[in-house]
């Protein structure tokens, strides 16, 4: 029973760090339809800014909001240089875009910094132990989920109560109808970007929380596991992609908990198998898009 | 069943063409020595898998990661079955199912890998072609992850992440060229076939594709299938050239490096895909020189690692940035020879043809298959004919509102029916039920006394229901005569009766002249005919037309007037419209239903509507209140009363 209840904990941790990348994919598909690989570099980027401000001696707090600055920026940039100039391109030559773009970034890691994992280290009060009815919680498993928490009600708020993020959830709808309310396209976009570079941001600090490591192609891996949560999610569907991310997270840890070690190896494959499944069953995604498609 | 059509001459010659000047190329490098060699021989498989690739990607416009995973399967069974016995012994002495002791012939292994291969790929199939383009995509990639787990991981049978080498080198250069040609020969004439032709116009626009008869699903599936047994061939080639594989060879460098081949060239062309190979091939020659920190000019370039791969990144991206389309788009090589004639023909003087104007052609130009055009007729069929379709109080829910509320209405054969009511009545709503892009919530829909409320949309464009949309829903990217050939290969399949051959239909609404061009540069009026002619060829029994006169001026709606009918009286179906016209849909039908708020509120002839007050308050609305439809409505309804 406490395996499993520490499973499920372990499972909620990484689930968080994955709903909020799947999150922040989600924020820019539901609007510009673009499946955007590079999500996964906005990560890397993070860390490997976090590994350069370990070498200003500077406090770790301080790592931390220099990466997700990074991260942002990177986002707002990567919008107003790669996909703003092919804003009217069908998704599919966006999506290939985004690829080159994350090759060409992760390959820049690569060949400009080093192909080994470099390690980030955490402060030593994040292992603290605490025991809990019987469950080992380490700080740090406090401060994912809590983080992720607040940064999904962050979300949420912004979403609902502002007008620009009244706008973000009018522009999925029906992107022109924006235009028409006098609200400008790129400020949509740009905000849209933004907020899923801060969220990769936050996402990163927690992975690396996990990992304790930075390496060029982590992003290939991660943004799959984004991608795959957005998909079982309902593409486009802010939150389906969250509730995908947990999915996802207590999947992965469930198989690597208790499948048989021989087979560890194939958590991914059935990773996606049940992906598959639950494809078969609803191919929109659990929580389907809202309106049905206009013709 | 299937009639065996005569091979279409125009992607024969093309893709020989194409595929000579690549084998040119190839042969020449092979020349300059044994590591040249060699280079062209990676280069010509890399093609077999590219192309391969494209058969799937170029016709369903769905971008694939995955093909990549295939290849890698083929090459590890090939490699496992043809390997002699006494080096699989040192290396997976344990596989299972005594794979350890089998050596077979490499053509027997290599067809094995092939079939095998295509076996799990129509298996990963049947959940795919579900799925719709970003999204099956991203499985794609999911595919190409889970491969590569496998092999890593199924350490008996792969000898895990190490490379599986002592696999026998067989392939030469002409056994690739070979399985080159038959690649492109292949993507050339599937592309060309009835169901490349089915794939593409799923690609271009999904709910009109569905609506003339095409299986969405069916049509992708077909596609997949095909591409992966080519992928799976150059897999299995480039295992018997390197002698030795290992899963991070079929990961995400070869995955890019494929895509950049790809998507250089154009990935909806077979000649982009050549294209692109042979320059990425080249791209990547002058990179890895320069990578390896060559000597310039007396200076010492540093070595640098990952420059290669960094550079795909950056010619993806920007040829993204600059033609989203790739070098060729969609262009063949023998189109791009039909524009080469046409320039020099431009040059020189020569009388240009009038543009057709198909409404006036399709109504003055009599139908060539039946000479005896019968006077319209007026009269109303008589009452005592079966309906052939009965819309029995069906409703459509949208997230609690009630776009359709228990309306019924039923169609006879042979007449021209009107849907008439203001904004939001829910006209296009109930057109779409009858059509099955929508499932109504509650009531029941029988065509021919058949049920089929529940049916897909392209089951029931196959029992003979055709239809237009408000806004065309064209393939835009396809020529005029592919649109109309869609549905008239579906009419020659599954309603062999009605069938008639696209050149005839062309005829019939004065096509001709624009056959080749594409239907999306067509003005306006003229796409608009092109949508009803590929909904005649159906060979429908019921004709959906939803506004067919918007945008057209008052004599172009009298043309319009009589092309619809010559429609019903050659066509001999029934023709359900909604248009906001009135004087074109009362001078137009036989018999009319206005819709108020997703209600029936009236039936009967067009002197019935006219007289008719409950019609003329839906209309005006009443007098307290401001016309619910606003000005639109409000002079409607002032035509209504002229």
């Amino acid at each position: 029973m406490n395996t499993v209840g520490q499973q499920l904990l372990n499972g909620l941790t990484l689930g968080s760090t994955y709903a909020l990348m799947a999150l922040g994919i989600a924020m820019v598909f539901s609007i510009l339809h673009l499946a955007n690989f590079a999500h996964g570099e906005l990560l890397t980027i993070c860390g490997y800014v976090m590994l350069g401000m370990r070498y200003t001696g500077a406090p770790w707090i301080v790592w931390v909001v220099a990466g997700i600055a990074a991260s942002t920026v990177a986002a707002l940039a990567m919008e107003r240089l790669a996909f703003r100039p092919m804003r009217h391109a069908n998704p599919v030559a966006m999506m290939v875009a985004s690829l080159g773009l994350s090759i060409l970034i992760s390959y820049g890691f690569e060949a400009f910094i080093s192909p080994r994992a470099r390690a980030i280290p955490q402060p030593d009060w994040m292992n603290t132990t605490l025991m809990v009815l019987g469950l080992q919680i380490r700080i740090q498993y406090v401060l994912i989920i809590g983080v992720t928490a607040l940064a999904l009600l962050g979300t949420l708020l912004l979403l609902r109560r502002t007008v620009i993020g009244t706008a973000m959830r009018a522009a999925a709808e029906d992107f022109d109808a924006v235009r028409l309310m006098g609200i400008k396209a790129n400020r949509v976009i740009a905000t849209a970007f933004g907020l899923s570079g801060f969220l990769a941001g936050i996402a990163a600090v927690l992975i690396f929380a996990i990992r304790g490591s930075v390496s060029p192609h982590m992003g290939f891996a991660l943004v799959l596991n984004g991608f795959i949560a957005n998909v079982i999610g309902g593409l486009g569907n802010l939150w389906g992609a969250v509730l995908g991310g947990f999915i996802v997270g207590l999947l992965e840890t469930g198989f690597r908990a208790f499948l048989p070690s021989s087979a560890s190896g194939f958590t991914n494959g059935l990773l996606f198998l049940i992906v598959a499944i639950i494809l078969v069953l609803r191919p929109e995604g659990l929580i389907a898009p809202k309106s049905a498609a206009r013709v | 069943m299937t009639r065996l059509h005569a091979i279409p001459r125009r992607p024969l010659l093309g893709g020989i063409v194409a595929f000579a000047l690549f084998a040119i190329a190839a042969a020449l490098y092979a020349t300059g020595g044994l590591a040249e060699r060699h280079i062209a021989m990676v280069m010509v498989i890399n093609a077999v898998m590219v192309v391969g690739t494209q058969i799937f990607v170029g016709n369903t416009g769905i971008l694939s990661f995955g093909h990549v995973g295939l290849a890698a399967i083929a090459a590890y069974i090939t490699a496992i079955l043809s390997t002699p016995v006494d080096i699989k012994s040192s290396t997976i002495g344990s596989a299972p199912f005594g794979l350890a002791n089998v050596q077979l012939p490499v053509l027997l292994a290599i067809l094995i890998a092939v079939v095998v291969t295509t076996i799990i790929a129509a298996l990963i199939g049947l959940f795919m072609s579900r799925l719709n383009g970003i999204a099956a995509s991203i499985v794609t990639f999911a595919v190409l992850v889970v491969v590569n787990s496998v092999l890593i991981n199924w350490k008996d049978l792969t000898g895990g992440s190490e490379a599986f080498y002592g696999i026998q080198v067989k392939t030469t250069l002409p056994w690739a060229l070979a399985a080159l040609f038959a690649t492109v020969l292949a993507a050339r004439l599937f592309s060309a076939s009835r169901a490349g032709l089915r794939a593409r116009a799923v690609r271009e626009d999904e709910v009109a594709a569905k609506s003339m008869g095409v299986s969405v699903n069916r049509s992708r599936y077909v596609s997949w299938v095909l591409s992966a047994v080519f992928v799976a061939l150059g897999g299995a080639l480039i295992a018997h050239l390197l002698g030795a594989v290992s899963p991070s060879e079929f990961y995400e460098s070869l995955m890019f490096l494929q895509v950049a081949m790809l998507v250089l060239g154009g990935m909806f062309s077979v000649t982009g895909a050549l294209l692109g190979t042979f320059i990425v091939t080249l791209l990547s020659e002058v990179l890895r020189y320069l990578g390896d920190g060559p000597t310039i000019a007396g200076f010492k370039l540093p070595m640098v690692v990952g420059l290669s791969s960094m550079a795909y990144g950056a010619i993806i991206l920007l040829m993204m940035i600059w033609r989203p389309g790739g070098i060729l788009a969609d262009k063949e090589i023998d189109g791009l020879w039909d524009r080469l004639v046409a320039r020099r023909r431009k040059a020189a003087p020569a009388p240009a043809g009038p543009m057709p104007t198909p409404a006036v052609a399709a109504a003055t130009g009599p139908p060539p298959a039946v000479s005896t055009a019968s006077a319209p007729s007026e009269s109303p069929p008589p009452p005592s004919r079966e309906p052939l379709l009965v819309v029995d109080s069906v409703t459509m829910l949208f997230a609690g509102l009630k776009a359709v509320d228990d309306a019924s209405l039923e169609v006879y054969p042979g007449e021209i029916l009107g849907l008439i009511g203001p904004n939001g009545a829910g006209k296009t709503t109930l057109l779409n039920m009858i059509s099955g892009l929508y499932t109504c919530t509650s009531g029941s829909i029988t065509l021919a006394g058949r049920q089929i409320a529940h049916l897909p949309s392209h089951e029931i464009a196959r029992l003979g229901v055709g239809r237009t949309f408000q806004n065309t829903h064209l393939f835009r990217e396809l020529t005029v005569r592919e649109n109309v050939e869609t549905a008239a290969r579906v009419a020659q399949q599954y309603r062999p009766s009605v069938y008639r051959p696209t050149d005839e239909l062309l005829a019939q609404f004065g096509l001709e002249e624009v056959s080749r061009r594409r239907a999306g540069t067509l003005p306006y009026g003229v796409q608009r005919q092109v949508e009803i002619a590929r909904a005649v060829a159906l060979g429908p029994d019921l004709l959906l037309l939803d506004e067919p006169a918007a945008g057209a001026n008052e004599v172009e709606s009298g043309h319009l007037i009589d092309s619809i009918r010559r429609i019903r009286d050659v066509e001999k179906c029934a023709i359900l419209l909604i248009d906001h016209d009135l004087p074109f849909v009362l001078n137009l039908c036989e018999r009319l239903y206005v819709l108020d708020a997703g209600r029936v509120i009236a039936e009967g002839t067009p002197q019935e509507i006219q007289d008719n007050q409950k019609v003329k308050e839906a209309y005006l609305g009443t007098r307290t209140s401001a016309g619910r439809s606003g000005r639109a409505g409000s002079s409607s309804a002032a035509e209504l009363q002229s």
